[in-house]
């Protein structure tokens, strides 16, 4: 995996005065799967319209396959699109949909239909051929957009939060398929989502967005626990997080007592502390250890897990998975001693 | 709750149903007995049948040309947000708040010898003497396209707002350029309003009485007109319960044909 098959550079979008997106740079390898994770607004959406062409870009560029895409309209860039609403053509049937895109390219007959064909099979439709897409359920219509766009082997496909209409159970089931359908053919993708943990099961790299700008960009598992900014640990994950001023390079006075945490801070200085709920566990605070005594506000069960709240001052968020039930001494307003280790400490100017 | 309908029924059964029986039987009824003669009697008439074709004529090229203009407009209104579709609106609707007559004489001015196009022709150069319109069927057809042309614009606008343009940006993103989704997309989809653009105005047209009258003149023989003749100056009153028969038949086949052709095609 090369990094450059796609590549954006500064590219800046206004509406207005409001600038949506600010000089945003990306390479992309071909073949990856590549997530945008942010807030609504964040610009994301912006960006997979400046990718396909229904959108201009004030400044920057689009290259894929070191062709310069940036002035050409979207029916000439081979730029495949997955929307939210799946954009499915009322007037044509679910071949007639897929075939679309194969017959205005002026594909010859036989290999559209060699090609619908097999596309339906890919997305396991193959029985549906001749239904109205207005009688597909939700997470078929998804796989008709997808096969739509799929059959005619874009260099790119973008995918706008396709799975945001579906329930819970579906949605996990489409991800999973779209996956693979996806890493099957080698395309290489750009998906939009705000959801987290989608961000997370899918990609191989995630870039999170906040307003126009890229906050990181990086595999789920260094995202996750490797946070870049604030922002990113509030926004994928939950986090423990305690607010207070740092003191050389010892730690981070707190409200729950001095918090060892890696960074090079100023005596002084506005700091969060901050850890990853599933890395607290009960215990006393030891040599690699950060501690505290805290009281229980609450308990969720969830299954496999338990999440436990406790009682919590200002902005500070004390919160705590242990695996499993949680053990009989852990009630609501019981106090309870919690520990986590400092090197999974994180540390944030605030 | 049923009983509430009643009083509407009995009106409308007075004022509509009746009079519809009574015309048609009249139609039907030659020297005391019930026959076609009558129908066979106007049509075998060669100069009756180019009032039926004159009329079929202005009807129908009233609502396409209505059509071509009014598509474009449409389509830019449901494309339109905010005060721009407010203004497109008020160009649409104000004129529709003057009387069809005031309009109508409106027109007799604009399309006379010495009239603003007239004039503009002259001074562009493209004529060298006044064209006549007045009194022609193109200027009947000028005028009766721009007092018709809501009734064409506000179907499409409909259905065209009811069009997510997501679609056209799939299409694109698929590889069709502008004239591929045009004729593959917006246009099937717009389908339904133009049916019902144009049933509204070929009935309006082909029933239509004042227009044809101050902008085609006397001569200008028509259906609506050739009723009002029989009944009023030959007294021929059989004769113009054939007509209104014909003509009622003829906007009823275009609406029929045209709402089930349309809901054929409703998709949205």
């Amino acid at each position: 995996m090369s990094p450059g098959y796609l590549e954006l550079n500064g590219l800046s979008k206004a509406f207005g005065h409001n600038a949506v997106l600010d000089a945003f740079s990306l390479a992309m390898a071909k073949g990856e799967f590549i997530t945008l994770l942010g807030p609504s607004g964040c610009g994301k959406t912006t960006l997979l319209r400046l990718v396909a062409g229904l959108l201009r870009p004030d400044a920057g560029t689009v290259h894929v396959g070191g062709r310069d895409l940036t002035r050409l309209p979207a029916h000439k860039r081979n730029v495949g699109i997955v929307f939210q609403s799946y954009a499915l053509f009322p007037h044509l049937n679910v071949r007639e949909n897929i075939a679309f895109g194969l017959k205005a390219k002026g594909t010859p007959r036989e290999a559209i239909e060699r090609d619908v064909a097999e596309a339906l099979k890919l997305v396991r439709l193959e029985e549906y051929g001749e239904r109205s897409v207005k009688q597909l359920s939700g997470g078929q219509q998804q796989r008709v957009s997808l096969a739509r766009a799929m059959v005619t082997k874009p260099a790119v496909m973008l995918l706008d939060e396709p799975f945001s209409a579906l329930d819970r159970k579906l949605r996990e089931t489409m991800q999973i398929e779209t996956r693979q359908i996806l890493r099957r053919s080698g395309a290489t993708a750009i998906f939009v989502t705000h959801d987290q943990e989608e961000a997370l099961v899918l990609s191989d790299r995630v870039v999170v967005m906040n307003q126009g700008r890229v906050e990181q960009i990086g595999d789920p598992k260094t995202v996750y626990a490797k946070p870049a900014t604030a922002f990113v640990l509030n926004f994928v994950g939950q986090a423990l997080r305690l607010h207070g001023t740092a003191e050389g390079s010892s730690g981070v006075r707190t409200a729950v007592g001095l918090v060892r945490a890696p960074g090079a801070f100023r005596q002084g200085q506005e700091v969060m502390a901050a850890v990853r709920p599933e890395a607290v566990e009960l215990g006393v605070a030891g040599h690699d250890h950060n501690g505290a005594v805290l009281r229980v506000r609450e308990i969720v069960f969830l299954g496999s897990k338990t999440q436990v709240l406790f009682e919590s001052e200002g902005e500070d968020v004390l919160v705590a998975e242990l695996p499993g039930a949680p053990p009989p001494e852990v009630r609501p307003g019981a106090s309870v001693a919690v520990r986590w280790p400092v090197e999974a400490t994180l540390s944030y100017l605030h | 709750m049923g009983a509430l309908v009643l009083p509407a029924t009995f009106y409308l059964g007075m004022i509509f149903v009746l009079p519809l029986a009574v015309l048609i039987a009249g139609s039907l009824m030659v020297s005391g007995s019930l026959s076609l003669e009558g129908y066979a009697q106007y049509l075998g008439d060669a100069h009756n049948r180019a009032t039926v074709w004159a009329t079929l004529r202005y009807a129908t090229l009233t609502s396409l040309f209505c059509l071509f203009l009014g598509y474009p407009f449409a389509r830019l209104m449901a494309r339109s947000a905010g005060w721009v579709q407010a203004l497109l609106f008020a160009a649409l609707l104000l004129p529709m708040a003057l009387s069809l007559m005031v309009r109508a004489f409106g027109w007799t001015i604009l399309l006379g010898r010495e009239g603003p196009i007239n004039q503009l022709l002259l001074a562009i150069g493209l004529v060298e003497t006044p064209v006549r319109l007045l009194f022609t069927e193109t200027g009947l057809i000028l005028g009766s396209v721009s007092i018709k042309l809501p009734l064409m614009i506000l179907p499409i606008f409909v259905v065209l707002k009811t069009i997510p343009e997501e679609l056209g940006q799939a299409g694109a993103s698929l590889g069709a350029g502008p004239l591929y989704r045009f004729l593959r997309l917006d246009l099937p989809l717009a389908l339904p309003g133009m049916l019902a653009g144009f049933a509204l105005v070929f009935s309006q047209c082909a029933a239509a009485y004042v227009l044809p009258t101050l902008l085609a003149g006397s001569r200008y023989l028509i259906m609506s007109k050739a009723i009002v003749d029989s009944y009023l100056i030959t007294q021929t009153g059989a004769v113009g319960s054939v007509i209104s028969v014909l003509l009622l038949g003829i906007v009823t086949s275009v609406i029929v044909a045209s709402g089930v052709l349309a809901r054929q095609r409703a998709y949205a």
